[in-house]
Parts: structure tokens; sequence; C-alpha cells
């Protein structure tokens, strides 16, 4: 409608400034397709409906200096070079309530075309249902996007134990300053499992979340957030589930991984807390999970669990985002973009300390390592502009074997620089 | 580590240089929005500033209605200027992102139609505003004899806000009978002095605005009386105020960010606003509140107490009475 009305203006006025009165311009027809500009690219709009193409490249220089036994052995790696991630995907609607989005993985994949999230919503006033990939249900750093999680790999506790999209029915409600959620998923999309004789894995999920200090002002949030979130998951009948850990990187050896393959979780349970607040410019976020599992061979029990706090400082004073009715982060959107009226962009410090124990006993075979794991990890980000993105982060990491079977306790020194940009 | 360790050392300094430094400045306060509301938020900015010797800086933009409430609900305004109530998509939008408000209604304004001072017309019917300004008329009605046999064999030129303006909104649904629904084939412009040029240039010209802006071109421009039904009534003060000036009579509105309110500025600025709002209402040409409703304003400001009397719905030819006696509401009102 405003391209519409902006078209019939250029034109309008191109016509009183060849000395021709504005009715000669009446007998433009109305266009009833229309391109606008929402965040960086033009989405065409035709009616009620909406389309926009929508990607992510995250580019990462990084060097590990890694020296643990286990499954990594002793290995120092030089500076090198790879794509964390590559996305490229579109969103829209139909109508109001009927909405889609979809985001295929171009990268790290390695032959085929995955897809990220990939669903169909129905969005009601407070309420949607979703239908297909997603994670609406995962505990807090899940579900804040890659391109806003304040480090460059998520925590511990969130990659070991097996966070991420599942395909399935989701249903989530919300209101200024809460959101509750709940699915029942079975694979992911991206499975390449093919039997019907084999049963898929299965899971159930909730997830509630509620910020019982809430408000935003030009000079910033004020936000205390609180959550809570559980998943039961079995297995399918092709694979166990396996859970591992890496040092703060994102490619490159895990020193503690329970493979899936032989051995590992036959089902378990998951529960999680999460706490964040911001305060200005300081922001802070901590979560803590634990699983409870059995095995798929010997049917033992065994317990893992973890938990990362992190501390934020905006040095030039922006907030963190915060969607209530998501119990999520967004964007930082820097107050003086790099360049305008001597802007520096966004610049902030962040700090880490990172803990897994996966230490219990229960699972044991050859290629499974068990032990703990604690991270520090400190961060420099800088966003010039909105859409484009810089990280540097450090990590050290401390690796206690379980058993000595398998290997002498090893350290990881990780340093690596993002380059992210999306539209 | 040692590049990683200056590196860090030399961006947190300069941070906290550049930091100290904007601490320093005067608290600026934000506002944007409707270009009709500009003219009363801009004269009580000028009297604020002069009050408190420049201490308190205001910086007031004109993005329209719609745009300054998108700002407004990102949390990068601390006042939102409003010539129609925030709607239930900006209600959604504030939300999300942590943001309540106070709504404030200010002044009264006399939504005015405009031809050029050659024209014969004085009057004009709202049925005939609908004839000429309904989706259906574009391409169709081009000339002014299309409407009435009597008026001259004349080109149309129209000339009206855009669509980001609240003014746009609130005329679409008074006239059309549904908000934004309006033919497209015109020449619009958030700014409204841009619709004073045009109008005062075209002999077939008309346009709409806030009072204000005829008040401020008298000369250029000839207001058409406005009849509803029961006789022609002149857009002025007192028959908006007396409540004949219909359906085009509205009030405005500043939605002031809660939080930002506990702000000693903040605070201030708009009981200025309020204290100094008739006035300075009248000064620049709108319609001042009673003085019991700047009062009850003044309170509703103290206590940050938050919603909308609207739901997000417009509500055409309310009086301030009615306003003032409707409960304010958090959440939309489903349609």
């Amino acid at each position: 409608m405003k391209t519409n009305v902006i078209t019939t203006a250029a034109i309008a006025a191109l016509a009183t400034a060849a000395g021709v009165t504005a009715a000669h311009a009446q007998s433009v027809p109305a266009p009833t397709h229309s391109t606008s500009w929402t965040g960086t690219v033009g989405e065409d709009r035709f009616g009620d409906a909406r389309f926009k193409m929508r990607g992510r490249l995250q580019w990462d220089i990084a060097s590990n200096e890694l020296d643990f036994g286990g499954l990594g052995g002793a290995l120092e790696d030089g500076p090198r070079s790879y794509t964390r991630r590559a996305f490229l995907g579109v969103q829209g609607r139909f109508t109001e309530n009927w909405r889609y989005k979809v985001d295929f993985v171009l990268a790290p994949s390695s032959s085929t075309i995955q897809v990220d999230d990939a669903f169909l919503e129905y969005v009601a006033d407070d309420w949607s249902i979703v239908i297909g990939e997603h994670n609406i249900t995962s505990p807090l750093e899940d579900r804040i996007s890659s391109l806003d999680i304040p480090f460059n790999e998520r925590s511990s506790v969130i990659n070991a134990f097996g966070f991420g999209r599942r395909a399935g029915l989701g249903f989530i409600t919300g209101g200024a300053n809460w959101s509750a959620a709940v699915a029942v998923q079975g694979d992911s999309m991206n499975s390449t499992e093919t039997s019907q004789a084999n049963n898929e894995e299965l899971n159930v999920s909730g997830r509630f979340t509620f910020a019982p200090i809430f408000s935003t002002t030009p000079e910033g949030t004020q936000l205390l957030h609180l959550g809570v979130s559980a998943r039961q998951r079995t297995a399918g009948d092709t694979q166990a589930f396996g859970y591992s850990v890496r040092p703060f990187n994102g490619r490159g050896s895990s020193p503690i991984a329970v493979s899936g393959v032989g051995d590992g979780g036959e089902s378990d349970t998951t529960y999680a807390v999460e706490l964040a607040g911001q305060w200005g410019p300081f922001g802070f976020q901590a979560e803590y999970a634990t699983l409870d599992g059995e095995t798929s061979t010997s049917g033992e029990d065994f317990t893992y669990d973890g938990y990362y706090v992190d501390v934020y400082w905006s040095l030039t004073g922006e907030s963190r985002g915060y969607r209530g009715n998501q119990g999520s982060f967004g964007p930082i959107v820097p107050r003086t973009p790099f360049g305008v009226d001597g802007g520096l962009g966004h610049f902030s410090l962040s700090a880490r300390y990172d803990y897994i124990d996966m230490s219990d006993a229960g699972i044991g075979i050859a290629t499974d390592v068990l032990g703990e794991q604690t991270s520090y990890g400190i961060g420099l980000d800088w966003i010039p502009i909105d859409h484009v993105r810089f990280k540097l982060n450090y990590a050290q990491s401390e690796i206690d074997y379980a058993n000595p079977g398998d290997g002498a306790d090893g350290d990881a020194q990780t340093i690596s620089l993002r380059t992210q940009f999306d539209f | 580590m040692k590049i990683l360790k200056t590196a860090v050392a030399a961006v947190a300094a300069l941070a906290l240089t550049a930091g100290s430094a904007l601490g320093q400045q005067a608290f600026t306060i934000q506002i944007d929005g409707s270009s009709t509301v500009f003219p009363l938020s801009e004269a009580v900015a000028e009297g604020f500033q002069q009050q408190t010797s420049g201490r308190v800086r205001v910086t007031v933009g004109e993005s329209g209605t719609g745009g300054g409430f998108r700002k407004f609900c990102r949390g990068e305004t601390h006042i939102s200027n409003a010539s129609r109530p925030i709607s239930a998509s900006e209600m959604a939008a504030c939300r999300a992102a942590g943001i309540q408000y106070v709504e404030i209604p200010v002044a009264f304004d006399a939504l005015t139609v405009v031809v050029h001072p050659s024209s014969p017309l004085r009057s004009i019917t709202v049925d005939q505003l609908r004839q000429i300004w309904r989706p259906e008329a574009q391409g169709q009605v081009t000339n002014w004899r299309q409407v009435n046999p009597q008026w001259p064999d004349m080109p149309l030129a129209l000339f009206g806000p855009g669509s980001a303006s609240g003014t746009f909104d609130y005329f679409t649904e008074a006239v059309n009978g549904r908000s934004r629904a309006s033919r497209t084939d015109y020449t619009p412009s958030e700014d409204d002095n841009v619709i004073v040029q045009g109008v005062a240039s075209n002999t077939g010209g008309m346009g709409y605005f806030g009072l204000a802006y005829y008040e401020e071109n008298r000369s250029r421009l000839r207001a058409l009386a406005i009849d509803s039904g029961s006789g022609p009534v002149e857009p002025s003060v007192a028959n908006a105020a007396n409540g004949t000036y219909a359906p085009l009579s509205r009030p405005m509105f500043i939605y002031v960010n809660a939080a930002a309110l506990r702000r000693p500025q903040v605070q201030q600025f708009v009981q200025y606003f309020l204290n100094n709002g008739a006035r300075l209402s009248t000064q620049v040409g709108y319609i001042p509140l009673p003085a019991n409703a700047y009062q009850t304003y003044v309170q509703r400001a103290q206590r940050r107490t938050q919603g909308t009397a609207f739901g997000g719905r417009q509500a055409i030819g309310i009086t301030i009475e009615e306003l003032m006696a409707r409960p304010l509401i958090v959440e939309p009102v489903q349609q």
C-alpha cells in the first residue's frame, strides 16, 4: 500500500515537475503487486501474502591447541578457516494467519542440502501451531539464533545433550512477558533413514518462560528472565543417542564423546533451568541442564549435567534485544552505526564459565570417552552496522577423564574469529 | 595471545573514553511521529528547552504516526506523536519489545479539507468526499463536475498524506468507512507543507490535513465546510470544541514510554506539555482540551497508568468526555 502510494507520488511529482497537472497521473492503474523493504531485502507483497528471501553466512578463522588424550589425542592445529554456516532461505505468509519459513543449509553439510528451520505455522492472536522442523521448546541458548548467540559456539550442555531441531508438531502461546510451548517430534527432516520397518525417535518436550521485570526505553532494557524446560525422548531403531562436547571450537576433535553407535542412550530425560538479566549495557545469562539416560545395550542408567554462566558488557551502551512472548534474545542493533556521525557501531565484551560432567559410568565401550570439561571463555564483539558482526573468542578448557585408560587429563586453547552477515 | 590482550585493552579504553564523553552530554528526549501533532510538540519542546536552559534537549521528528510508532515500539524514542490511537499491530509490537506506554490526549484537531482559493465551492458533503476519495474512484472520478454537475468543469488535482500518516488513517475511516481504504492516484506526502503547496498551485486542487496547517496558510487556501447531514459546518476551534464539526473532529495524542516517565526529565517534559497544552494548542491552531481533562492526564502521567482507551481501534467522532470516561486496556480488542 505504502509503495503504491509512493510510486504514484513519484509519477505525480514527475508530472507536476514537467508542468503537467497531477490530474494526468490519475490514469495510472493501481498496482496489485508491490515490493517493500523490510530489514535488508525487499519483501514481495501481493494482497495479504508476503514473500522474502533470507540468508546468513558465518566464516571462521580458528586456531586450536589441543592437548588431551581420549578421542582426540594430542593435537596442535594451526590456523585454518572454514564456513561455519551458510544458509539460504525464504519466509513469508499466504494470509495473515498461515505463514512459513524454510532455511536451507548449504554448509557445513557435506554433500546434501539440509534444512534448519522448515515449518508451516498457523498464527492466531496469541498462540500459534507449528508443523515441521523446529526447536520451539529448546532451552534458552538453543532458541537464540546462531546469529545472535553470545559466543561463536553454544555452551557444552546445549551441544552435548542433543538440543536442536526435529520435525513434528508444536504449540506456542505467550503474553508480553511470558511464553509456553509444547512439542511432539520425531526424527529430523534431515534424517536419511528410509526403512519403514525402523521406528523413528520420539521427542516430547515443553518450555515455560517468565520475565518478572521487562521494560525497554531508549536508554536500554531492564530484564529478569526465568525459564524451565523438559524433554523426554526415545531413540529410533537404527541409532542410539550420542553425546559429545568440544572445547569451544566449531570444528575438530571432541575430548569427551559417547558415540551413539553400538551403545549410547536408548532414552533420556532432560531438565533445564534458565536465568538471564539485563541492566542497560550489562547482562548475564546462565543455564543448568541435567540428563538422565538409559543405555541401549546394557540398560544401565547414567546421569550427566552441566551449566554455564555468561556476563556481558556493552561498551557502546546497547542492551541485548529480548522477545518477551518467545522468551528469547534477538539481535543487538547499534545505536550509532559505524561511519554515521562518527559512530563506532556496537562493541561488547563477554565472559563465560562453562562446565559439563559426563563422567558417570554406564557407557563404556571402546569408542566412548567419559569425563568432565571446564572452560573459561572471553569474547569481543563488533557489530559495525545491523546485520554485520565480527566475533573474536578465546577459551581455555581443562579436561579430566573418568577412566585412566582414556588418557591423561588434558587442556585446550582455542581462538576463533567469526565474520558473519545475514539478510 | 598478547595481540588479543592488547586489542581488547585498546578497544575497552576507546569505548570508555567515548562512553564518558557521551555521559557528559545533556539528556535528550527523543520524539517522533505525526506531522499533524508536530507543530504542537515543537512549540512545547521550544518552551521546555528555554525553561530548562538547555539542560534537557528535545528532538522532534515527523515521520508520520505509523513511522513514529515503528520507532517507539523498537525502543528508539521516548514519546510518539499520534493523530490516531495506537493500532492493534502496534500494540503487539510494543508488547513484544517490553514497551509499556501511557496514552495522553493533548488536543483536538479539526481535520480540514482545502481547495484552491479561486474555487467557487464553499462546502462539501461527506458523501461527496467519499465519491472523490473512495478506492473505486481511482482513475474514474477525475473532474469536479462528475461529483456535482453544478461544480466547475475542471480536472481534479488531489493531494493528501501518505500511508504512514495517522491523518490518512483517520480520514479514510471517517469518510470511506474503512481505515486505509483510499484511491491511490493522488500526490501523497508525509510533509503537510507539500500538500499546502500542491493545492495552492493547482486551480483544481483539493487536499486534507490538520487545522493548524490551514491556519498557517489561510491566505493561500480555502477550507470547505463539512456537511454530514445537518448543514455545512466550518472547520474551526469553536465548532470542533462544541462537537458539531463531525466526523472530522478528532483527538491527538502523545504516547509516552512508561518506564521513561520515571526519568525526571521526561516526566517534567510531559507535565510541561499538559500545563501549557491549552495555550500552545490555541497558538498553533488546534483545539485545547477542557481544563479538567489536562488535570486528569497530569495525574495519569504521574501515576504512569498504562494502556489505551481504544483497544487498537479507531473511534470516529469521539468527544473528550467520552474519551475520558473510557477505561484503559492493554490488550487489543478483537475485531
